[in-house]
């Protein structure tokens, strides 16, 4: 603290002194400082009544943190798996080889250049970051140009709809102007929360329970039973809706945010009625800049036409992770303690929040439920199977020729989503596999491709439709570049809490890269397997016991792609 | 809160009826009936961290190995400690957890030992993969006259935290950085002297491998012979 003048890190000072608000401090010391200053870290620390020690190891826990001051402009390829199958280490070396990194083009200035894994815009790809505007579909060649104009949030297409289609999530993506509540509610909006408030909760639970609709944030649980659960634990509930949205390969959280915000504020409206929780909270992802604004700004017009009848929402912004996407830890993370997982039981509809009962349900759950409120249970189970009824966002990528996002009923199979909708290969390749869950799933041959798609296992290898993301791979890169792609992402993603998955993930890259490299020691599959059953079934969470996945599928389906070149 | 009468649960761990509390633990069921299985990230007097996974069991209808010392002990249980798959994966984890140890220094002698009071023998099997430094910017911290800490010894099980946070209300010591990079440090990774540490010992008594260990009284490198810091 200095003794004269104006005392720094005011805006620190105007949070309430509440430990749910040390996310959102941190958030905005980043913002200011452009990093996280110890004399800043010092001035949270000391608002919060938390130990430097303690809160240093919050902030630490959060990996979009930047803990140095940066240097001029930030330029950061995406290297994620559809970026990768698209060009990106040919735009990484193009970047990284311009003499003094942008010095030939004036109007770009000084720039890094570094590279991250999935921006989360895999069907636009390859993808460069400038800052915190977007290049998509970047081209190599005129790229200090691109840099130099200073891009700003990359727009996502809309397609055109296809038969194979039932839009029903994404039914006014590109029709309603997403700025705009009276095109909402001339299309149709908030019907479904006055249905719902024309009827008492426990009726509103009973019909999404007859709807069927299951959490299609990857793990289909019904999500009128987490409901039930919750309404039988005293009030106060609460309810977080996951918007973190953190799996490389899918991004259809942000595509429904940023095209129909109306939708989710009105689901979440509908949910925090059907199981009276006293405070909302939305989790976002925090680099979803502009999945960010269309949502407060929705919030916004929505309160302000009072729609909300008193509800309190919050929209909290995630700071890095892929685990963060958990949903204990999500919890933790608004608690403002440190991005791990916590222990499981209790559930968090349970004991979540501050001990309370807690539904989390992600966006695209929550963005269902106008249709089950205006169209009834029955009509929703239209479409779909007997067992995972209703429709699912896909977010296809990679090596296709016709990615984006497209809403199909489950059930429908692999092979119609990559031929049929995406229109199979790019000319002059071959579709070699499709990974199927992310860096959480596994591949799938071709022989495979008349799968199904629903929720849980699809296949003994792994590969899973979790929350929607399919990678389509190509004769372009070796299946043990991609698995040797993916092993590094789980390692680099462990939070670190569990053995397991700490120690076991980067001996799982380091043995796939010897198997790469035709160096591993003669027993590396029997480590392998060891690790894949120990960190599967050992792991205190959910991705550690999926982490081994992507290396079982290939075990499974590409055993001789993985011992020979 | 009205007095309640004190229930029980019994439960059946490894054929041998056992009785414990109704808030009671699997692994506190296992400890009553004299089972002897590794916890090294549970202290008997506080509350479980999950962290090391050697405390896992199966459970009949139960579906992976979960942690025994956060289950809750439930009427009828039948609880299995050993068997084929939990023999084999209790014995990996083991095996990556002495990989996190410098060779033959005071944790991998600890954990061996401690292995092999549960009949498990210690193979360093992932040993030589190991990334040593963790990010930390020293794996020695002897800047304490009281204690020292040595990372190479350390297996993460969070148990000092605990101690320095839950316990004594102090804070001094976190789990800084995530994945490979985690490893226990103070405010900016700055030396333990520079933190607000009082030299308790509370995280030095609970550490299961050694990695914080009290330094011997008229030690000469030690500035004011060893006694308290501050």
């Amino acid at each position: 603290m200095t003794a004269t003048g104006a005392p720094p890190f005011q805006y620190i000072r105007a949070f309430p002194r509440e430990r749910t608000y040390v996310l959102p401090a941190l958030h905005l010391l980043h913002e200011h400082e452009g990093y996280l200053s110890p004399e800043g870290l010092s001035a949270v620390a000391l608002h919060f009544k938390i130990p430097n020690s303690e809160l240093y190891g919050v902030a630490c826990s959060y990996s979009e943190f930047s803990r140095t001051p940066g240097k001029g402009r930030q330029v950061s390829v995406c290297t994620g798996l559809s970026c990768l199958l698209n060009g990106a280490a040919e735009l990484v070396n193009t970047l990284s080889a311009a003499p003094a990194r942008g010095a030939k083009s004036a109007s770009a200035g000084q720039y890094e250049v570094s590279e991250t894994p999935c921006r989360f815009l895999c069907n636009l790809a390859p993808v460069v970051a400038v800052d915190h505007g977007y290049v998509v579909e970047a081209n190599p060649g005129g790229f200090a140009d691109a840099i130099g104009a200073r891009p700003g949030p990359a727009q996502r297409p809309t397609a055109p709809p296809s038969p194979l289609e039932v839009r029903r999530v994404t039914a006014r993506c590109g029709v309603v102007d997403p700025s705009a509540l009276d095109t909402a509610l001339a299309a149709g909006g908030y019907e479904g929360l006055k249905a719902a408030r024309r009827l008492p909760p426990a009726q509103v639970t009973e019909r999404v329970s007859a709807s069927g609709l299951q959490g299609r944030g990857g793990a289909y649980f019904p999500a009128g039973r987490k409901w039930e659960t919750a309404r039988l634990r005293p009030r106060p509930r609460y309810l977080v809706v996951n918007a973190e949205e953190g799996e490389p390969g899918v991004f259809k959280d942000r595509y429904l945010l940023e095209k129909d915000p109306h939708l989710m504020v009105e689901g979440l409206l509908i949910a925090a009625h059907a199981i009276e929780a006293e405070r909302v909270f939305v989790y976002i992802n925090g680099e979803a800049l502009l999945a960010t604004a269309r949502l407060e700004a929705a919030l916004a017009d929505a309160k302000a036409a009072g729609l909300f009848e008193g509800t309190e929402v919050e929209v909290r912004r995630g700071a890095g992770g892929y685990v963060c996407g958990e949903e204990s830890v999500i919890l933790s993370s608004i608690e403002g303690e440190r991005a791990v997982p916590r222990l499981r039981p209790p559930l968090p509809v349970e004991s979540g929040l501050w001990g309370r009962p807690t539904v989390i349900n992600n966006v695209e759950t929550v963005a269902n439920l106008p249709f089950v409120l205006t169209e009834g249970p029955d009509a929703f189970r239209l479409v779909g199977t007997e067992s995972h009824p209703g429709t699912k966002a896909l977010c296809l990528s990679g090596a296709v020729r016709r990615p984006g996002i497209y809403e199909v009923p489950l059930g429908t199979t692999v092979r119609s989503v990559v031929e049929d909708l995406g229109g199979g290969a790019r000319p002059g390749h071959e579709v070699r596999a499709v990974l199927c869950g992310g860096p959480s799933g596994g591949l799938l041959p071709p022989s495979k491709f008349d799968t199904p798609l629903v929720g849980g296992s699809l296949d003994p290898g792994g590969a899973a439709l979790g929350a929607g993301g399919i990678v389509v791979i190509d004769d372009s890169m070796p299946i043990r570049d991609v698995l040797y792609h993916l092993a590094a992402y789980n390692a680099a993603e462990s939070c670190g809490k569990c053995t397991p998955c700490r120690e076991g993930a980067p001996r799982m890259r380091d043995l796939i890269g010897q198997l790469r490299q035709d160096s591993a020691p003669p027993d590396a599959i029997d480590l392998l397997d060891a690790l894949d059953e120990a960190m599967a079934s050992a792991s205190l969470c959910g991705l550690g016991q999926m982490a081994p996945l992507p290396y079982r599928s290939v075990r499974t389906h590409f055993f001789e792609e993985l011992t020979r070149p | 809160m009205a007095m309640v009468e004190k229930r029980t649960v019994s439960l059946s761990v490894d054929g041998t009826s056992v009785s414990v509390p109704e808030a009671g633990t699997v692994l506190d069921a296992m400890l009553a009936a004299g089972v002897q299985v590794p916890h090294l990230c549970k202290d008997d007097d506080q509350e479980p961290i999950g962290a090391c996974r050697t405390c896992l069991v199966r459970v009949e209808g139960v579906r992976g190995l979960p942690a025994s010392c956060y289950l809750p002990a439930r009427d009828g249980m039948v609880v299995s400690t050993s068997g084929h798959d939990l023999d084999r994966v209790r014995r990996t984890v083991l095996d990556l957890t002495s990989g996190m140890l410098s060779p033959g220094g005071r944790g991998a002698l600890a954990l061996a030992a401690e292995a092999r009071r549960y009949g498990v023998d210690g193979r360093f099997r992932y040993g030589d993969l190991v990334s040593a430094t963790r990010g930390a910017p020293r794996l020695l911290d002897d800047s304490t006259p009281a204690f020292t800490l040595d990372l190479s010894d350390c297996i993460l099980c969070g148990r000092c935290v605990q101690g320095c946070q839950d316990v004594q209300h102090i804070g001094a010591i976190a789990v800084v950085g995530g994945g490979e990079r985690a490893h226990i440090g103070a405010f900016l990774d700055q030396p333990l002297v520079e933190s607000i540490c009082t030299s308790c010992g509370t995280c030095v008594s609970v550490c299961p491998t050694g990695a914080l260990y009290p330094r011997a009284f008229g030690d000469a490198s030690v500035p004011n012979g060893g006694g308290n810091a501050g």
